[in-house]
C-alpha cells in the first residue's frame, strides 16, 4: 500500500490557465505568426471569452519518495520496455505527482457548441481548452519549483518538468496508481474504466525536479514512431534555451563581480 | 438592382470561401427569392466555394480554423436549402456512419469531419464516443452507410478498429461498406495493417476520401 499526506491545493485560478490567441491559433494548427483573418481572430477571441467564464481550474500535488513513485511508475505493468522516465525519475532530486482539471462545465460547453452545429466555436474552444490545460500543468511546475526554492534558496541548475501516463511509454493504466495515491476524486476528477480522466480538459503526471539535463533525451523509443507530436523536442529545446539564459545571467554576474 | 446570377454564385462561393455566414445565408436567400433551384445553388454557389477551401487547406494555404468558419458559412447557406433539398429527389453524396471507438471520449477531431461532410452534402449518422463494437455492427447493418469512419486518439484504444473490422467480416459487412480511419495516433502503416480502405490524417483529406470511396461505391 503506498500512502502520503504530503498532499496540497494547488493554488490554481483562471488568471494561471487563460491562454493566449496565438497560442490557441498554434493549437489549431497555424503556424506561429501566419497571417489569420478578423474573422478568425474574433473566432478565438471569442472562444477565450467563453473559456473564461467557464473553466473551474482545480489541482490537487502531493510530494513523493522515488521509491513512492517506482511503485506508481509500474502501475498495472504496461509500460513499454524501456522508457525515458524510467532513466529519468531516479535522477531527480524531488518528486511530486499532481493532477488538474478545468472543470465538467467547460467540457460541457465545448459538446454543447458542437452538439448545436457550431463546431467552428466548439473547436476553437477546445484548443483553448487544450492549452489552459497545459498552461495549469506548467503553474504547477513552478508552483513545485517555488516550493523547492523557498526551502533550497540555491537551486540554479535545477528544474521542474511533468510526465504524463500515456505518453513515452508510460502506458495509461498507470493512472489507477496514480489516483490512489493523490486521491484527485477531491477536486472533482475521476478515473473511468478505460483510464481517462473525467472532465475531460484534466491533466496528470508526475513533476521531476532535477538538473535540466536528466530531461534531455534522443527520441528514438518503438513508441515515438506512431507520435504525431515530438513534444518532447520542443520541451528539451526550451530547457536548453533556458539554460544558456541562466548561464548568461551567471556569466553577467561574474563580469559584474570582477569589474569591483 | 436587377438579379445577377453569375455573381450571385460567385459571391455566394466567395462568402464561404472567407467563412462569412452572413452573407451565404443573404445570398442563399436572394438566389431562392430569384428562382434558382436549390440544387444549382448548391453546385455552382456553395459547393465551389467549399472546394476552393478543401484544396488550399491541403496545400497549406488555408488553416483549420479557416476551414471551420467556411464549413459554418456552407451549413447557414445549407440550412436555407434544406426544405428544397428535402422536396426533390437529389441524392447525398454519401452516407457516411461515424463514432470515436470504445474507451475513448475524445470526439472534437470527429466532429469537425462531420461538420466539413455535411458541408459537403454528405449525411453522416454520428454514434458518439466510446462506441462499443457491436453498436458499430448494428449501425451498419441497419443504416446500410457507404461510408464507416472511426476516430482514436489514444493509442491505446486504436486496436478497437481493428476489432471493429474483423467483426465486420464476421457479420458478412465489410464488403459493403468502405472503412476510414483517423485520429492523432493513428498511421496510414496502421490503417493498412488493420484492413482499413483509407486513412485520413486531417478533416479536409477525409473528406476528399470520402467523395472518393463514395463515388466508387456508386459507380
Amino acid at each position: 500500500m503506498i500512502c502520503s499526506d504530503m498532499s496540497r491545493i494547488v493554488p490554481l485560478t483562471i488568471t494561471e490557465v487563460m491562454p493566449k490567441p496565438e497560442s490557441v491559433l498554434m493549437q489549431m494548427g497555424v503556424p506561429r505568426r501566419a497571417a489569420v483573418s478578423s474573422a478568425v481572430q474574433s473566432l478565438v477571441e471569442n472562444a477565450i471569452e467563453i473559456l473564461s467564464q467557464y473553466a473551474a481550474p482545480a489541482g490537487v500535488m502531493t510530494e513523493i519518495s522515488e521509491k513512492q513513485f517506482t511503485i506508481v511508475y509500474a502501475g498495472e505493468g504496461c509500460n513499454a520496455r524501456d522508457t525515458p522516465l524510467e532513466h529519468i525519475f531516479p535522477q531527480a532530486r524531488r518528486l511530486a505527482v499532481y493532477a488538474l482539471t478545468l472543470g465538467e462545465k467547460i467540457s460541457g460547453k465545448i459538446a454543447g457548441l458542437c452538439n448545436s452545429g457550431d463546431v467552428a466555436l466548439g473547436g476553437a474552444l477546445d484548443a483553448a481548452a487544450s492549452v489552459a490545460a497545459d498552461n495549469g500543468s506548467e503553474f504547477c511546475e513552478q508552483f513545485f519549483y517555488n516550493l523547492i526554492a523557498k526551502k533550497q534558496p540555491t537551486i540554479h541548475d535545477t528544474c521542474v518538468l511533468a510526465y504524463s501516463p500515456g505518453y513515452c511509454g508510460w502506458h495509461v493504466t498507470g493512472q489507477k496508481k496514480l489516483f490512489q495515491l493523490l486521491k484527485p476524486e477531491r477536486v472533482g476528477i475521476e478515473l473511468n474504466d478505460n483510464c481517462l480522466m473525467h472532465p475531460i480538459k484534466s491533466v496528470s503526471g508526475v513533476l521531476v525536479a532535477g538538473a535540466r539535463e536528466i530531461n534531455y533525451f534522443e527520441p528514438h523509443w518503438d513508441f515515438c514512431e506512431p507520435c504525431t507530436t515530438y513534444s518532447c523536442l520542443q520541451r528539451m529545446k526550451n530547457l536548453r534555451v533556458l539554460a544558456k539564459q541562466t548561464m548568461t545571467e551567471e556569466d553577467n554576474v561574474i563580469r559584474q563581480e570582477n569589474k569591483f | 438592382m436587377s438579379f445577377d446570377k453569375k455573381i450571385n454564385f460567385e459571391l455566394a462561393s466567395n462568402s464561404v470561401i472567407r467563412g462569412n455566414d452572413e452573407d451565404a445565408a443573404q445570398l442563399t436567400q436572394e438566389a431562392l427569392a430569384n428562382g434558382i433551384t436549390a440544387k444549382e445553388f448548391l453546385d455552382f454557389g456553395l459547393i465551389p466555394g467549399m472546394d476552393v477551401v478543401g484544396a488550399r487547406f491541403r496545400d497549406g494555404d488555408m488553416f483549420l480554423p479557416e476551414v471551420l468558419l467556411a464549413a459554418r458559412a456552407m451549413k447557414a447557406g445549407m440550412e436555407l436549402l434544406k426544405p428544397e433539398l428535402s422536396k426533390s429527389d437529389i441524392k447525398p453524396a454519401g452516407k457516411v456512419v461515424i463514432g470515436t471507438v470504445a474507451g475513448d471520449l475524445h470526439d472534437i477531431g470527429k466532429n469537425i469531419v462531420i461538420y466539413m461532410l455535411e458541408g459537403t452534402g454528405f449525411t453522416v449518422l454520428d454514434l458518439g464516443i466510446n462506441v462499443a463494437t457491436e453498436t458499430f455492427i448494428s449501425a451498419v447493418q441497419q443504416h446500410q452507410p457507404h461510408i464507416l469512419g472511426m476516430s482514436a486518439f489514444l493509442t491505446t484504444t486504436m486496436p478497437a478498429m481493428r476489432q471493429v473490422i474483423e467483426s465486420l467480416q464476421k457479420s458478412n459487412l465489410r464488403e459493403g461498406v468502405k472503412v476510414i480511419v483517423g485520429g492523432a495516433p493513428v498511421t496510414e502503416h496502421f490503417a493498412h495493417e488493420i484492413g482499413s480502405d483509407a486513412y485520413a490524417e486531417d478533416a479536409g483529406t477525409a473528406v476528399t476520401i470520402c467523395k472518393r470511396l463514395a463515388r466508387l461505391d456508386n459507380s
